[in-house]
């Protein structure tokens, strides 16, 4: 189960010599992001009065912890990734989402993609795919993804 | 010169393996996604991910950042190592703080300690205790007083160190 802690602004902050700090507190749990930047801009009017340095960016985040403290599985390693590709709605760029410690289970066991291609027949895997379907992603410029190309193991270091 | 959104937010997962090593899994939604329906599905997507990674999920965090357009230039001789810290007593009569990076000696005492009766100090406390709930500790805690407040100088990091 993820619990959730209060949601926290950060308003990032560029001296003279280029190096960046933060001012970083909380707003109440429940805040909405307009909430939570009018909180933001409100510490950001009267912080600012007492720096010299200058705000370059402000980022509003909210957490979920697990409370489940079970290890992870033996064997298993960050580097051995899923990798699921998605042609997106513009017909031109795809996106790529990594879940590292795929399963060996979730791997097709038949040539020509034994060990290698996620067996997207299975039911966590379409279970998976469905959630990020639902979830309405999109790539970094808000382009919806449209289809599943690829689902591979592959190693990312 | 202003704020402004990216086009989408990050929701970014964080696991950990077998040997203790870091890694995480990082999706987007549209900015404008709100934060019921985006945590909602980031939940619904962690229920789904214990079925094909052996690795635990530690947590999940979904990040709206924005970026200036076009920002200033900070005064000569800034540097955030030189910091205000402020901290604050909360209704459950634990502290929580936040620092100012490049603190102005114009608020600064002699000793080092910040000077309350300055009046952009006084307005910033104002803002923080005052103005109804917009902040709060981190188990949400109202903000009720400041405990204390000072300068600090933290120590350069690497990456913030000048070229050699």
């Amino acid at each position: 189960m993820f619990v959730p802690i209060c949601p926290t602004i950060e308003l990032v902050l560029l001296d003279e010599s280029g190096s960046t700090g933060s001012i970083t507190f909380h707003v109440p749990f429940g805040s909405t992001v307009t909430e939570a930047a009018a909180s933001a801009s409100a510490l950001a009017a009267v912080a600012l009065s007492v720096t010299d340095c200058v705000l370059v960016r402000q980022r509003i985040r909210y957490q979920y912890k697990s409370d489940d403290t079970s290890a992870a599985e033996p064997g298993s390693s960050i580097k051995r990734a899923g990798v699921f590709i998605f042609a997106n709605a513009d017909d031109a760029t795809q996106t790529l989402v990594s879940v590292p410690g795929i399963r060996d289970e979730v791997l097709e066991t038949e040539e020509p993609g034994t060990g290698v291609i996620i067996d997207t027949s299975l039911s966590s895997v379409s279970d998976f795919i469905s959630a990020l379907f639902d979830a309405g992603i999109v790539n970094p410029f808000d382009v919806a993804i449209a289809s599943l190309v690829a689902a591979y193991r592959q190693s990312r270091v | 010169m202003a704020l402004v959104n990216k086009p989408t937010a990050a929701l970014k997962y964080t696991w950990r393996d077998a040997s203790g090593s870091i890694g995480h899994t990082l999706i987007h939604v549209p900015f404008a996604t709100s934060t019921t329906l985006a945590l909602a599905a980031g939940n619904a997507i962690a229920a789904t991910l214990p079925a094909i990674s052996g690795c635990v999920v530690l947590s999940f965090d979904l990040t709206y950042a924005y970026v200036q357009d076009a920002p200033g230039d900070p005064a000569s001789g800034s540097r955030v190592e030189d910091k205000g810290v402020f901290n604050w007593l909360c209704a459950n009569g634990l502290q929580s703080g936040f620092s100012i990076p490049g603190i102005i000696d114009a608020v600064l005492l002699p000793d080092g300690r910040i000077d309350q009766a300055n009046t952009d100090i006084v307005a910033l406390v104002t803002v923080v205790e005052d103005v109804g709930a917009l902040f709060c500790s981190i188990s949400g805690s109202d903000i009720v007083s400041l405990a204390s407040a000072y300068q600090r100088f933290s120590r350069t990091s690497k990456r913030q160190a000048a070229p050699r």
